[in-house]
């Protein structure tokens, strides 16, 4: 068996565990990280890509909310290739408590986050695809983020750094002796094969699987999953990140991503982690709470829709996901016998960055280091491989620098082989094998119109072509491909997209019977 | 409005039969319908043709969840019909079927486009994912593919450069284990510089010049020495593909056949070209790129149709019409957020009672996703039933992939029920109009 050695080994390859192996690098401790599927696998890849203003948690949660302010200024300034700085509205509608809107500017001020009212003829002239039932409106700092090109670009400077990333790679066991993980057990699921990581210190940063990590250390550690759903509309429908001004609940959210809007979400506790797909009712209850502040979702279409898991720390006695915290919790936990583990779990995209500098602080203590966090000020470099998530830059940099022969994957965003290629060259440096997710979440592959009905059948032809693909391995990851897209498509498959669907259907079934291949 | 003539002076004021829908289903009853003596009228979006891949199939899959391949498709039809009396096919005798496909080859060879089949036997063919597909008839273009596949002969499959869903490699690579022995060989299209992307349709117009078959000959002729057919993606002509296909096997000296590739293709082209050229000379009146944008029923039970594209530019009498206007992607059936709903009538609509049954949770479900068989549930003469489970109209008929109780994707039938179920709706229509006599 393979048998590696690093000073901190991270679980989970989310915004968490990416955030805490650049600040371990930029610290000069080496880390490896381990990633179950590929980056941003769970919540950091399912949500609505919101860089918080804080006003969201203002009523149950003042602690989070100034949290959220402080870090969303700090990565508008270190990651402004991340972020669309869109600015935010907080608007109710007729019948929205009106003892909720007239406190919101004072708990607002309380947790120190500046709000600015506005008159509800400017809010429609600003975002025409509001209702015209709003009652109040404020201008709030919320913006995006990319959580994709986020996690990406960490990863990418701490593997520069000297990091390493392990995909599709799942933890086993621990070998525990004295009162400290020795070393992990880790089981490609890909390749099937085994290795051993040593390490001084292991970071579980799992996210939803964050209990099941601590229970191979021995470690109770109850967790409350929370399932959000969010859905894409086929077009982006308003420039600001829209919140509903009230009461936390479902169907808040109008967040933009790109050349979409992202509506969401729900709030469903579950028990089990295995079937998580979004269904016809959950996409059918945030379509009715969010029309009412915007009532165009109710004509719309959506290209799909997800489904994520808020990992709350908590005990299953409280089932309801919103009432619980949504600020971070580290735990050392040599109190509860293993002196060199830790546990960072719950939390915001917005916060990862603090998350991550504070475990680190904790590690730092642990090793009797003391060198400090320079995350805080130091820009997150823009890679080269990072960029390809953006939505609208393929069309821009293929129309300006095309090069004879560069030809388009995807016509839909416009994807380049030469995009592929700098991806994949990437990939391979960070040890994920190449195939058509992966691709994904690393371009625009799949993301546009036709929601990959050609553009993965040439992607997978140009790897064959480049040699990356042998055998059947191709049909493999297509049939895998397709269901993931499927488990998003089915339940806002109506109108145009049925139609879309229907002639992917007859595409793959009928004419190439990929369903019956042995 | 007023009423605008007709082109031809020979133009009926009132059409035996309107055909409503120009895809595979429409084509086959309006050329049925007038190869039988009916003056027809037709019109419809043309669009859904050009996604056909040229394989016609019959029924090779049954039952679906148990992914029961047929040899012999006459044999899944007896099956099918026995488990599922509602499918289309159990309303129509094996003699009216036997016709329609001969019916329907026959006049495809008249036209140049020969299709190849074992007349009790599904045939295996490769695609371009290099996976393999059963069907009832292929192109006689793609028929030498076939029987390299049967006989695993020694293969070169040759692609382009620029032609980026074509991949000679992806297709050796899957189709090793079963057909060891395939090269691959890949070239630059004539007369291109191989830095583009190519587009199939004028790969296609390219290849109907004999010159430029010459130059394409001569970049694969050195490599066909050690094998014995070579295979090349279906873009060898348009209107002549088998003149063009053989010619380039003589020059080649070995047999050459076409790979299906992505639909819209070529083979698509070829038959939606061959319909729009040969159904008005045999009388069928066309109105393409025009809607039915009206339907209304007439007291003596036949039918006005206001055709148009935004709005109507000519009204039209029949006495009987023909429903094909397909399902989701051909527009027969709406499907909105709450209900599926036909488009021309209103028709009633077989369907599960909420869209969260539409579809499974797992794409390749071997059941089949259950919005697959919703549809217009017929009586015996294909006419579409009301609520109360009696004729909506006496003389309105539907045909196609519509019909309810069948899912032509998974079970592999869907020119089988286009051109089956086109010819028993013209019969249906024939024998009403004679009993009324």
């Amino acid at each position: 068996m393979n048998i590696l050695e690093t000073q901190v080994l991270i679980i989970g390859g989310g915004i968490t565990g990416t955030g805490i192996a650049r600040d371990l690098t930029l610290r000069g401790i080496s880390c490896m990280v381990v990633e179950k599927n590929d980056i941003n696998a769970g919540a950091s890849g399912s949500n609505h890509g919101l860089l918080h203003s804080g006003a969201r948690y203002v009523l149950h949660d003042a602690g989070t909310a100034t949290e959220c302010m402080e870090e969303s200024r700090i990565l508008k300034q270190i990651a402004p290739q991340c972020i669309e700085n869109t600015g935010g509205l907080f608007v109710a509608v007729k019948g929205d408590a009106e003892s909720y809107i007239a406190d919101f500017p004072a708990l607002c001020a309380a947790a120190g986050i500046s709000v600015r009212p506005v008159d509800t003829i400017d809010a429609l002239e600003a975002e025409p695809a509001l209702s015209r039932n709003i009652i109040a409106a404020y201008e709030t700092t919320d913006a995006v983020v990319d959580p994709f090109r986020l996690s990406l670009e960490n990863i990418s400077h701490a593997v520069q750094l000297g990091a390493t990333l392990i995909c599709y790679t799942i933890v086993t066991g621990f070998t525990v002796f004295k009162n400290r993980i020795r070393s992990a057990a880790l089981l490609n699921t890909q390749t099937g094969e085994t290795l051993a990581v040593k390490a001084d210190h292991f970071v579980n940063a799992a996210g939803a699987w964050t209990g099941e990590i601590a229970g191979l250390a021995g470690i109770s550690l109850p967790m409350v999953y929370s399932k959000g759903t969010l859905i894409i509309t086929h077009q982006r429908i308003a420039r600001r990140v829209i919140n509903r001004l009230r009461p936390p609940t479902d169907g808040d959210i109008l967040a933009p991503g790109g050349t979409v809007s992202i509506a969401g979400t729900t709030s469903v506790p579950i028990h089990d982690l295995g079937s998580l797909h979004p269904t016809s009712e959950e996409v059918d209850l945030v379509i009715r709470e969010a029309s009412s502040m915007l009532p165009e979702l109710n004509n719309t279409e959506f290209i799909r829709a997800f489904s994520g898991v808020r990992p709350l720390p908590g005990s299953h006695d409280n089932e309801d996901g919103r009432a619980i915290s949504r600020g971070y919790v580290l735990i050392d936990h040599a109190a509860g016998g293993v002196e060199n583990f830790v546990t960072i779990t719950g939390g915001k995209l917005t916060t990862y960055r603090l998350m991550a500098e504070k475990t680190v602080d904790l590690i730092c203590s642990h090793m009797n280091i003391s060198r400090s966090c320079r995350t805080r000020t130091l820009p997150l470099p823009a890679h080269d491989a990072c960029r390809w998530s953006e939505p609208g830059l393929s069309p821009r940099y293929w129309l300006k620098t095309r090069k004879p022969g560069d030809l388009l994957l995807c016509e839909c965003e416009m994807v380049p082989v030469s995009a592929i290629d700098c991806i994949l060259e990437s990939m391979e440096h960070q040890s994920v094998p190449p195939g058509l997710r992966s691709l994904g979440i690393r371009s625009r592959i799949g993301k546009g119109p036709c929601q990959g009905a050609y553009c993965s059948i040439r992607t997978i032809a140009y790897l064959y072509d480049k040699g990356v693909l042998k055998g059947d391995k191709g049909l493999v990851d297509m049939i895998a491909f397709l269901r993931e897209r499927w488990k998003g498509m089915h339940p806002v498959l109506w109108g145009e997209r049925l139609k879309h669907a229907e002639l992917q259907e007859a595409i793959h079934c009928g004419l190439f019977e990929t369903e019956l291949q042995k | 409005m007023k009423r605008i003539a007709n082109a031809g002076t020979s133009d009926p004021d009132t059409y035996d039969l309107a055909v409503i829908g120009t895809g595979m289903t429409g084509m086959a009853a309006a050329l049925i319908a007038a190869d039988r003596g009916l003056s027809v009228v037709q019109a419809g979006l043309t669009g859904e043709i050009l996604f056909s891949s040229g394989f016609f199939d019959f029924l090779a899959i049954h039952p679906v969840q148990e992914k029961r391949y047929w040899t012999n498709p006459w044999d899944a039809v007896r099956s099918l019909v026995q488990n599922n009396p509602g499918h289309p096919y159990a309303r129509i005798s094996d003699q009216i079927m036997r016709r329609a496909w001969d019916m329907m080859l026959s006049f495809l060879e008249h036209e140049g486009l020969p299709y190849y089949r074992v007349p009790e036997e599904n045939t295996r063919m490769i695609t371009s994912q290099g996976t393999i597909k059963s069907t009832y008839c292929l192109p006689q273009t793609m028929q030498p593919g076939a029987n390299g596949l049967k006989h695993k002969l020694p293969c070169l499959i040759t692609d382009f450069h620029g032609m980026r869903e074509f991949s000679a490699v992806q297709i050796a690579e899957n189709l090793r284990s079963q057909w060891k022995d395939i090269r691959t060989l890949r070239v630059n299209f004539p007369g291109t510089d191989g830095l583009t992307e190519l587009y199939p349709e004028q790969m296609a117009r390219a290849l109907e010049l004999p010159g430029n078959r010459e130059k394409l000959a001569l970049l694969i002729k050195p490599h066909v020495k050690e094998v014995k057919l070579v295979g090349l993606p279906a873009v060898l002509g348009i209107e002549k593909s088998l003149q063009s296909t053989n010619d380039l096997s003589e020059r080649l000296g070995l047999p050459v056949f076409e790979i299906p590739t992505i639909p819209p293709s070529v083979p698509g082209i070829r038959l939606k070209e061959i319909f729009e050229r040969a159904l008005p000379k045999i009388g069928v009146r066309q109105f393409l790129q025009k809607r039915v944008l009206r339907l209304t029923p007439e007291q003596d039970g036949g039918f006005r149709l206001d055709i148009g594209s935004v709005s109507p530019d000519h009204i039209i009498k029949a006495d009987a019409v023909i429903l094909a206007t397909g399902r989701f992607f051909g527009g027969g059936l709406h499907a909105g957020r709450n209900g599926i709903r036909e488009t021309v009538m209103g028709l009633e609509v077989v369907q599960p009672a909420a869209r969260e049954e539409w579809h499974r949770n797992d794409f390749f479900d071997p059941a089949g996703h259950p919005i697959n068989h919703a549809g217009i549930e017929t009586d015996d003469l294909f006419r579409p039933l009301d609520s109360s489970g009696h004729p909506a109209y006496p003389n309105l008929f539907a045909a196609g992939s519509i019909l309810a109780h069948q899912d032509w994707i998974r079970s592999k039938s869907g020119v089988g029920i286009a051109v089956c179920s086109a010819a028993a709706a013209v019969e249906s229509c024939i024998h009403l109009k004679e009993g009324k006599r």
